[in-house]
């Protein structure tokens, strides 16, 4: 199934102006805006174990450096170590002279054949075994450092909040001629204090001349050097703590922990993604996948013939309802409009955040000249047929939102290429009923309600599926090599079922019409 | 759960301190002594090529998109922080391009939507991880080695020298040896399609070492070489294949940055020289006695005796070794300057990183970093090149001179 429609060729346009497919474009149901991974702000969730599957709650997880407390990772190759049992004899401890088995564990890459004893370090006995962990060998001194220059800037910002004027101009300077160490939290109040002497630092990096640091002597090339027992730059950058230069001194690491992450709508600040906070569990507590609120559009069968500048074809695309609710769809000419922050720019004072002019032309865009107002990727519009239940936000909120949204979504505005166009735009408006979930598995075409369609325009139906018929255009100044591309906009009901939840007072769910833009292209689009 | 994470003793929320370098990406949290990744700064592609560095950007809008995505997986992956409303400390090059600068300011503000960012530039952030303020610091990059002197926590901007002998040429000269003294196969294409980046970059950090004088100057003599002095070694490339190589291989490669004959008639011990000879006559001695070496490629063994014995000979009493450069023989070859280096607490490839921690936590963020407000209402970062922030106020803050 997802292959179906993980295509390339039916993109989405989202509103940040990201190109993707349906299923990885997610739809925010209370901006009823299109968003995408891109435009949405990601959170850190929960951590777990990828190995054992243990979660662990963020405060323990920055504790251990999000690393797992039992699985290890092999230093030498990175794939997981299992623990091996092996048994020795020892001097029982009840009766000397009789020996015990004892079952003592070791840890061993089943991959590259590593185990804990080439490290040198002894069998433990218990499974969980404390193993030596890599440490820096100087942690101790970057402590002290850590503590003085603390102390130098605290002095700092103390003698900024006081007025009195630093005159050193960088941190590493402050310590000459400068007072006296201070623990507190606050300003100190007399100048006396701020001209003590801070005490020399407890640590400074000692300098050696070259007898101490002494060139390779020739006894060094005397001996035969054994590549496999140096270790590789990865091996090195994987126990940074000591970044070892010979195999014998890897250690075992712990194993990384890995996020679930939740997605939050910039604009609205809603979840639009939020996991199950189970590591096992692959379901999410919200997801709102396009995928599940957006008509699908595809091509239904291939192109007959290549389609060449200035060519025409007729193409079937297959339009799919997955709400609960009927939808009315209409296709109208591409009409895309680029989120931009040119006319906002005043307000921005001078933040230069224009999208980069080279960008912004090369979008082979042309817009229909009916269309007079520039409409973001998604727009409310009234309905005239439903004028009366639908409670439509105000042209003011719209904009409102928009407004909000350029200045809130990163907006990324990819380059793509539309060179087709519809040859007539469709009058008739075709409607599709809710999606049941029994209807895949019934093979009866006599369930189908006759929604009297024209055939010429939809020459098949099947409970909330239906294919469309559509005279296009190719350009005739289009660039032979490009692949010919549809771009289409479709506008179609959308049945708010939020606005009921949220707001009690609420006659019932809302229904607008709402409007996207998706990019078909034609050569790759099908797929058998 | 994020609702707990405000909860209990490990309440403060630790910076994030990063180094984009242009090989490797170093992040990690304030207050802690290694950094908790270090990873290729490339993004993922779909192409052939698979990945794509993020230096390689060919716009600004670019490297906007190659960024959002970097940090993404850098966050979630590594880190496992939410980005949103945390604290960067970023340590930068001292030489970062403007475009680079703000776009990742942009990211950072904008999309990340980071509060405050503490923007250091490396030497400062180097020698504070020595808890000193005056070092001469040799930074071995993968394009080029700098030579930054900083003294009394100023950076001596005009003394700095830069020149390409970093790992990318290393590697290419390390690369030229190798396919000359391969002992088991003499095929040079097959060679050069076995000899990937990859694997001349693993040759480099598990083979090279940088080898005495004495041996030195063997090297350059054709006839001293041969395969009982250098003892050959072995290379797998695979479970099966393995390349054979004339022990040459591990000790000729470092020559280049020793020897005087490449294209710039350069050396490092001449660089430091020369930067020694710009820097005021009173930094000199302090400057001599601190060298400081950084980034990953001079982790190589041998490196730090080996270039404080070439400076020793090249300012002995009697060197006429300093080229045909009087300014510098007159000011170096009298023998009375000392060099030291320093022994660092972390290996080189992680001091400005560590120095950006130790800045993270401290007041320095809240005091110093650049907030979120400024930038929007200014749309740049305060920048050493750029005169308009030439001036500070009483508060240490910068004040933009434009009208």
């Amino acid at each position: 199934m997802a292959h179906v429609q993980q295509l390339e060729g039916a993109k989405y346009i989202c509103c940040c102006g990201s190109l993707k497919p349906i299923c990885s474009i997610y739809f925010c149901r209370h901006c009823l805006r299109l968003r995408c991974p891109y435009c949405v702000s990601h959170e850190v969730d929960s951590h777990y174990c990828g190995n054992c599957s243990e979660n662990m709650p963020s405060a323990e997880a920055k504790q251990k450096k999000n690393r797992c407390g039992t699985c290890y990772d092999c230093p030498s190759c990175r794939q997981t170590l299992t623990i091996r049992a092996t048994t020795i004899q020892i001097p029982s401890e009840a009766d000397p002279a009789k020996l015990a088995v004892q079952k003592l564990y070791y840890l061993a890459c089943g991959f590259c054949r590593w185990t804990s004893r080439d490290a040198g370090l002894p069998d433990s006995p218990s499974t969980s075994g404390t193993w030596q962990e890599p440490e820096s060998p100087f942690s101790k001194e970057i402590v002290h450092m850590h503590d003085y220059l603390r102390v130098l800037a605290l002095r700092e910002k103390n003698s900024k909040e006081k007025k009195f004027v630093h005159k050193s101009k960088y941190l590493a300077a402050g310590r000459h001629g400068l007072a006296h160490l201070l623990p507190k939290r606050y300003p100190i109040s007399t100048p006396d204090e701020m001209y003590k002497p801070i005490p020399p630092p407890e640590y400074v990096a000692p300098t050696k001349g070259d007898d101490e640091f002494q060139e390779l002597s020739d006894k060094f090339f005397e001996e035969e050097i054994n590549v496999p027992k140096v270790t590789s730059l990865e091996q090195r950058l994987h126990q940074l703590e000591t970044q070892p230069h010979e195999t014998s001194a890897l250690l075992p690491t712990h194993k990384q922990l890995l996020i679930k992450r939740s997605l939050r709508c910039r604009v609205c600040e809603r979840n639009i993604s939020k996991p199950e906070y189970s590591p096992v569990s692959v379901k999410f507590k919200i997801q709102l996948n396009a995928f599940y609120h957006v008509v699908q559009v595809r091509m239904a069968a291939p192109l007959s013939q290549p389609l060449n500048p200035g060519g025409t074809a007729t193409i079937l695309l297959k339009l799919s309802n997955p709400t609960q609710f009927p939808t009315s769809i209409k296709f109208l000419p591409f009409a895309f409009v680029p989120l931009s922050k040119d006319d906002l720019s005043s307000q921005m004072g001078a933040l230069d955040v224009k999208v980069d002019p080279a960008r912004e032309s090369s979008t082979d865009v042309s817009l229909p000249s009916n269309i007079s107002s520039p409409s973001t990727s998604i727009t409310i519009i009234a309905s005239p047929s439903h004028g009366g239940r639908s409670a439509l936000p105000s042209e003011s909120s719209s904009s409102s939102q928009m407004m909000k949204e350029v200045h809130v979504l990163p907006i990324r505005n990819e380059k793509f290429v539309n060179n087709c166009r519809l040859v007539v735009v469709p009058e008739a408006e075709v409607v599709l009923p809710p999606k049941d979930e029994t209807s895949d598995f019934v093979d009866d075409y006599a369930d189908t309600p006759d929604f009297n369609d024209d055939p010429k325009l939809v020459p098949w139906r099947k409970a909330n599926k239906a294919t469309v018929c559509l005279d296009i255009v190719r350009d005739q100044n289009s660039n032979p090599e490009e692949e010919p591309v549809l771009g289409i906009t479709i506008e179609y009901d959308y049945v708010n079922t939020i606005v009921a939840l949220e707001n009690k007072s609420s006659p019932g769910p809302q229904k607008v019409r709402l409007q996207t833009h998706v990019l078909i292209s034609l050569n790759t689009g099908y797929i058998q | 759960m994020p609702i707990y994470e405000g909860i209990g003793i490990i309440n403060e929320k630790y910076p994030v301190v990063l180094e984009i370098g242009r090989y490797l990406t170093k992040a990690g949290f304030a207050g802690e002594s290694s950094p908790r990744c270090v990873i290729p700064s490339k993004i993922k592609t779909k192409d052939a090529a698979g990945s794509r560095r993020l230096s390689d950007f060919k716009d600004s809008a670019d490297l906007y998109q190659m960024l959002v995505e970097f940090l993404h997986h850098l966050y979630c992956k590594y880190l496992l922080v939410t980005p949103k409303d945390r604290k960067v400390v970023v340590v930068e090059s001292l030489f970062a391009t403007t475009i680079w600068r703000q776009t990742l300011a942009k990211v950072l503000y904008l999309h990340y939507e980071v509060l405050t960012v503490l923007w250091i530039p490396s030497p400062i952030a180097s020698v504070s991880s020595t808890n000193q303020d005056t070092a001469l610091i040799v930074d071995f990059g993968s394009e080029e080695v700098q030579i930054i002197p900083v003294f009394k926590g100023v950076t001596i901007l005009c003394g700095v020298v830069c020149h390409e002998l970093g790992a990318d040429t290393f590697d290419k000269e390390l690369k030229s040896i190798l396919m000359d003294n391969c002992l088991n196969n003499s095929n040079k294409e097959e060679l050069d399609r076995c000899l990937t980046p990859a694997k001349v970059e693993d040759i480099r950090v598990r083979c090279c070492v940088v080898t005495s004088s004495s041996r030195a100057a063997q090297i350059q003599r054709p006839e001293d070489i041969t395969l009982t002095k250098f003892k050959p070694f072995l290379y797998e490339l695979d479970g099966q294949n393995f390349l054979q190589f004339h022990g040459i291989a591990r000790e000729k490669p470092s020559e280049v940055w020793f020897k005087n004959d490449d294209r710039d008639g350069i050396s490092i011990p001449l660089m430091i020289l020369q930067v020694l000879s710009i820097c005021p006559v009173d930094t000199r001695k302090p400057l001599a006695a601190n060298i400081l070496i950084t980034g990953g490629t001079g982790m190589l063994p041998g490196l730090r005796g080996r270039l404080l014995k070439e400076l020793k000979t090249l300012t002995a009493n009697s060197a006429d070794t300093l080229m045909n450069d009087p300014v510098l023989q007159e000011r170096f070859a009298n023998g009375n300057y000392e060099f030291k280096m320093y022994d660092p607490p972390v290996k080189p490839n992680c001091m400005a990183w560590l120095g950006g921690t130790l800045y993270g936590a401290t007041e320095a963020l809240g005091l110093r970093g650049i907030n979120k407000e400024f930038f929007l209402k200014h749309g740049l970062i305060p920048d050493w090149c750029d005169l308009q922030f030439d001036m500070v106020n009483a508060n240490g803050s910068p004040v933009i001179s434009r009208g």
